[in-house]
């Protein structure tokens, strides 16, 4: 069997029948990663990206594609200043100090940042290239806040705080874009992760290629094109050694997802290329930042499509209904339209909901210890 | 001294045509420690009457009544005409004569 | 210890609420359930005063708390709805035989109409006798397609306003998972809607949208109504079954989340560059379709003809199958004719439910090589159109000619390797413009095309 592109020997099988030496496979991905990032026309040449690094498959790659692409010599360098960083929480010492390494090979600063910087309003830049020493009842607040929630609000809430952190530092290294390093795999489980916790208008962001939600900072997802077959290979050809911890928390619905999404994907190998697919159609035809009122935790657009009658409205009747209301129910005895016009729903389900906070933010606020939010946000959330 | 719980066990909803179409039956639960001599309980709660139920009348396809230690999730269970979430669910201790219902919602309509 | 009814009445809760945890007795969570699907009515405004409606009455759990709840509110709220159960019977034996006992007995109970229309007076073809002829695989594919049909021409016999199903707030939630899934974005767009039709089709609505199906049992269990309950015998283990399991785990975890599922699908938006096929008018039967011929219409050809591939898969490849078969036998204007012309009759059935069955021997007889004439006596006098009596051995030799060069091959495990039970590989080469789903070949698996059997146990 030989290469399809060269004639040598093949080395690489894709999807069952594409054969590749491991050069013209190097070269292909390579070209799927700047066509990425070319296509959506998101760079100014020499522009700052902040990429974030969490170890894993997908990180692991996107670093080497990273130094590759800025070594090159030629118009085909990749014109970027790049800057690294790892958000890290106590229990993982050990890959904080496995990306430093990593870095280091390609002689890279790779900035390390505890997750606990959510919790207050100015973050510093640290010392790059060493883990840092942060005090205790900060990490103690955020691992309370974190607890203080079950598990799936837990796991969802992480990602904002991540996003949040990302676009902070992005700032303050000057950066516009920022690249994180999802997968096909992660993009799947995120995109079902999305639909079960009311995230349905905030796909094109959290999945799509570019997550527009700040004025000035954009998040891309360079390589969410390339699959976990051809990532795996990638890492054998160049002898690289990702390091893989999950976030997502045991007895969430994310980690029922992630286990249904593996499973299916034994028995259907499409599960995971269709998904991926169908998440590219959705949102709109150009996402791009608008200045409206926006979540105080994961910056999405509060302005909602105009439903007559949503999911929302129907919960929050529920709660209406359930704590019973003898008013209420002459009143509907007299005028079977009286809930058409009725505004004083009960919305105790949704907590600051469209004013301060997204559904599904406010969902996750409604189930957590609210004092347990940093002090910052608070502030801003209280009328 | 430990006696026998007489209970009634019934099944709607579909969940008969794993137990040979029988809609309710009484059952005499023997003393728990007998039955399950490694338990660490002293009361039959509804954990050990899924695996009793499991041992003595589930006739086929397990897993269509059981996921792991509880019902499969679609199965509902009411303990004397209440929803099971309101008593405890699986801890929830059986008391003499009391009537447990379990109901598939897992079908058309 | 007992749990006090959240409805501030002081006696005890008997079940805790899915969508807010609120714990409520029996009389308050009847006026809850109640009062929510009104809500659901008035606000989506989905009937008008004095509307005929009919309701899709299969006998189950949904369609059976959705008459009675129907009625109630109808009597409570003076809706001045004109109430009727339609049914469809699919002549399968064991199953919707006994349901349909099921629902006369909800006419009896509730004191509607009913009306029974049946695939073999639709169609000419039982389930039973459908599955014979093609086995066991797509046989999901005819059910859900006719189903759909007859629905709409019982409603348009009825001269109904709209048809309102027993959908209920998890099979909308395990729809909008189970088109992501598959791929199909242009389902995904419509099935959260509380109301779907378009021009020309009588409207669906879906009142029981926003209610649990836990809610549902449980109304049905303590109102003491009475449901049929079992799984279509022609359904294994279905592509749909996965999404319903999962979202059972899910519901397990956070019951909420099949709101929230649902709301991810009510704000959604799909990218305008997609193209959603367009609904047009089928131009034989006259009914909604997207394509020129509509889906029941080239199923049922390719049964009359003995081409049971036909309509399964790609409507190109159709197109093809038919254009070959065209070519290859004498043409034969007649049988088409006749298969337009019977289509086209909307007076399939009068109000005495006299079957209008047309003697075809003459078509018969001048049909194909492999055709002959309907020897089924039993059937209305003998001239029955229903089914030619294929030739097994001609017909076998012509379908696995047509298979192979449309590499339909029921053996070519291999290449069909990638596209199971609904899903498309779609890193493979994807010429076609339309959705992955409007390529699936189905095999042995519903996956719940029919609309409406969800399969459990």
């Amino acid at each position: 069997m030989k290469c399809k592109k060269c004639d040598s020997p093949k080395t690489v099988i894709l999807r069952k029948k594409d054969y590749y030496c491991d050069d013209c496979f190097m070269v292909s991905t390579n070209h799927k990663f700047r066509a990425c990032i070319g296509k959506n026309k998101v760079l100014s040449p020499h522009e700052n990206v902040l990429i974030g690094l969490s170890g894993g498959l997908g990180s692991t790659v996107l670093l080497d594609l990273v130094h590759h692409g800025i070594s090159l010599e030629n118009t085909k360098k990749l014109r970027i200043k790049p800057f690294f960083i790892h958000l890290f929480d106590d229990n993982y010492k050990g890959l904080a100090e496995s990306i430093i390494a990593q870095c280091q090979k390609y002689n890279f600063d790779v900035y390390v940042v505890h997750l606990a910087a959510y919790m207050s309003p100015n973050c510093q830049l640290p010392e790059p290239n060493c883990i840092p020493d942060v005090e205790e009842n900060e990490t103690r607040a955020f691992h309370d806040m974190l607890n203080s929630m079950p598990p799936s609000a837990a796991t969802d809430f992480l990602l904002k705080i991540k996003r949040s952190l990302l676009v902070q530092y992005a700032k303050l290294l000057k950066c516009n874009v920022v690249f994180t390093a999802q997968t096909t795999n992660t993009l799947a489980i995120n995109f079902l992760s999305n639909l079960a916790v009311g995230r349905g208008s905030q796909l094109q962001n959290d999945i799509g290629f570019c997550d527009a939600r700040d004025e000035y900072v954009k998040i891309i997802k360079p390589i969410k094109d390339i699959s976990i077959e051809e990532l795996k290979y990638y890492v054998d050809i160049r002898q690289l050694a990702p390091v893989y911890v999950s976030d997502i928390k045991n007895g969430s619905m994310q980690s029922v997802i992630s286990a249904f999404v593996s499973d299916l994907q034994e028995n259907f190998q499409a599960t995971i290329s269709t998904v991926c697919k169908t998440a590219d159609k959705i949102g709109e035809p150009n996402n791009e930042y608008v200045a409206h009122e926006r979540c105080n935790i994961c910056e999405s657009d509060l302005q909602t499509k105009d439903l007559k009658l949503s999911a929302l409205e129907a919960t929050n009747l529920s709660r209406t209904v359930s704590f019973g209301n003898t008013e209420l129910k002459q009143n509907l005895e007299k005028n079977a339209d009286f809930l058409n016009n009725f505004d004083d729903f009960n919305s105790s389900m949704f907590p600051l909901i469209n004013k301060y906070l997204c559904y599904s933010c406010s969902r996750n606020y409604s189930e957590m210890n609210q004092s347990k939010l940093p002090l910052h946000i608070r502030n801003k959330i209280n009328d | 001294m430990t006696e026998s719980l007489n209970i009634s066990i019934q099944f709607g909803g579909g969940a008969e045509l794993l137990f040979d179409k029988i809609k309710k039956r009484e059952v005499d639960l023997p003393a728990l420690k007998k039955y399950l001599p490694d338990c660490q309980r002293e009361k039959w709660t509804i954990r050990e009457l899924l695996l009793w139920i499991k041992e003595n009348l589930l006739r086929e396809r397990e897993e269509l009544f059981l996921q792991g230690d509880s019902v499969r999730p679609g199965i509902l269970v009411l303990i004397n005409d209440a929803d099971w979430e309101l008593c405890g669910e699986l801890d929830y201790e059986l008391q003499n004569r009391d009537t447990i219902m379990f109901i598939s919602t897992l079908h058309g309509g | 210890m007992p749990v006090p009814c959240r409805g501030g009445c002081g006696n005890n809760a008997v079940l805790k609420r899915p969508k807010t945890g609120d714990a409520l007795c029996k009389d308050c969570f009847f006026w809850a359930f109640e009062t929510e699907i009104h809500y659901t009515i008035t606000k989506a405004e989905l009937f008008n005063k004095g509307d005929s409606v009919a309701i899709g009455a299969s006998g189950g759990k949904d369609s059976t708390v959705l008459a009675y709840v129907l009625k109630t509110l109808n009597q409570r709220f003076n809706y001045g709805l004109n109430l009727m159960l339609l049914s469809i019977d699919e002549g399968i034996t064991g199953y919707r035989d006994d349901s349909l006992e099921t629902v006369k007995q909800n006419r009896d109970d509730y004191e509607m109409p009913l009306k029974i229309l049946s695939y073999k007076d639709l169609y000419g073809w039982t389930m039973d006798e459908i599955v014979a002829q093609i086995g066991r695989k797509n046989n999901c594919t005819f059910c859900g397609v006719f189903r759909r049909q007859a629905l709409d021409r019982g409603a348009a016999m009825l001269g109904v306003k709209c048809i309102a199903t027993g959908h209920n707030a998890d099979d909308i939630a395990e729809t909008v998972l189970m088109n992501v899934l598959r791929g199909d974005i242009a389902r995904l767009k419509r099935c959260t809607a509380v109301a779907t039709g378009s021009e020309g089709s009588i409207p669906r609505v879906k009142p029981l949208k926003y209610t649990y199906e836990k809610e549902i049992v449980m109304y049905a269990h303590y109102k003491k109504l009475v449901y049929f309950s079992t799984e279509c015998v022609f359904a294994p283990n279905a592509y749909r079954g996965h999404a319903r399991a999962l979202l059972k785990d899910l519901e397990k975890i956070r019951p909420a989340c099949i709101m929230d599922i649902i709301y991810s699908g009510e704000t959604m938006s799909v990218k305008e560059q997609v193209s959603l096929p367009m609904q047009r008018i089928c131009s034989r039967c006259k009914f909604v379709s997207s394509q020129e011929v509509c889906k029941a219409c080239v199923l049922l050809e390719g049964l009359n003809k003995g081409l049971p591939k036909l309509g399964i898969g790609k409507s190109s490849k159709a197109k093809r199958m038919l254009e070959e078969y065209h070519a290859k036998q004498a043409q034969n204007e007649t049988v088409l004719e006749d298969v337009v012309h019977y289509l086209n009759d909307t007076s399939i059935s009068d109000d005495k439910g006299n079957k209008n069955c047309r003697s075809k021997k003459d078509s018969n007889k001048e049909n194909t090589s492999n055709g002959e004439t309907c020897s089924k006596n039993n059937c209305c006098g003998g001239g029955c159109r229903s089914k030619t009596n294929v030739d097994v051995a001609t017909s076998n030799k012509k379908l696995d000619m047509l298979l192979e060069q449309y590499g339909l091959d029921d053996n070519s495990d291999e290449k069909n390797a990638t596209k199971e039970n609904g899903v498309t590989d779609t890193a493979s080469d994807h010429s076609e413009d339309e959705t992955p789903f409007n390529g699936q070949e189905e095999d042995d698996t519903c996956s719940a095309a029919c609309g409406g059997i969800s399969i459990g146990f």
